[in-house]
């Protein structure tokens, strides 16, 4: 019992966690945004490409940085402090995620705004 | 103090965790729906009724509103202090979750105010676009 590598069963857990959730923001977004997109470049082919490639940036990114931050996990000791940890790590990752969102949503608003003004004058 | 004591100790920390996490989730969940079930209604009109990209909108900020929360919900997850016994276990919880619902309330609210600008600014676009088109 005393040489669980508590480590090891936190990653194992914490990994599936956040590349599920990646993923699944991923393609939700992937789908949602096409129209918002298909209104910023009124050619189909080059939104739908564009989208694409938003997606794969993604990816990289947040999946990258998911695996980056393992190597900065402090040591963990018991049952009680797994808990904690890999919350505190997956609610970071999580909260990162939303605001990342939420700065896209107001991107694209700010985008959309730009040429809504542009095609009125 | 002895292993024994330290032993309780995380044992109670294990139970305290285990209360709040599925309560958290829970309520967000709750929360969510509620909002954006009754949303769709205000993105439809903020849109002027162009379902496909209204309802996107809705999709989109529920996902941004999940993330928000959630995150959070499980960032403060950590009960810093010693729980030696069930009271302050108990007490320790509910400052957590009452904390947290407060935050998700002020977060409703915010949202709810987001919808009514959106809704208004929809409205005086209208206006103003119809009396152009008068003029």
């Amino acid at each position: 019992m005393e040489n669980i590598n508590y480590n090891i069963i936190a990653y194992l857990i914490y990994i599936p966690i956040t590349f599920y959730i990646t993923i699944y923001v991923g393609k939700v977004c992937y789908q949602n945004g096409e129209v918002f997109i298909l209104k910023l470049i009124p050619h189909e082919q080059t939104a739908k490409a564009v989208n694409k490639l938003l997606l794969i940036g993604y990816y990289l990114l947040n999946l990258g940085f998911a695996a980056l931050t393992l190597s900065y996990w402090s040591k963990i000791g018991h049952w009680a402090a797994l808990i904690e940890v890999l919350c505190t790590k997956l609610g970071q990752i999580i909260l990162l995620l939303g605001i990342m969102h939420l700065n896209n949503i107001f991107i694209i608003w700010f985008f959309a705004k730009k040429q809504l003004n542009k095609s009125i004058h | 103090m002895n292993t024994q004591n330290i032993l309780h100790n995380q044992q109670i920390a294990i139970t305290a965790y285990l209360v709040y996490l599925p309560v958290a989730i829970a309520l967000t969940i709750f929360v969510a729906r509620t909002l954006f079930k009754n949303g769709r209604v205000f993105m439809l009109d903020i849109f002027n009724g162009r379902e496909e990209i209204a309802f996107a909108t809705n999709k989109l900020f529920e996902v941004g509103f999940y993330l928000l929360n959630l995150g959070f919900a499980l960032l403060i997850l950590r009960i810093n202090y010693d729980l030696d016994n069930k009271q302050i276990m108990i007490e320790a919880l509910s400052y957590k979750i009452g904390g947290f619902s407060i935050y998700l309330g002020i977060m409703l609210f915010f949202n709810m105010y987001l919808f009514f600008r959106g809704k208004r600014k929809s409205r005086e676009n209208r206006m103003q676009n119809l009396q152009t088109a008068k003029a």
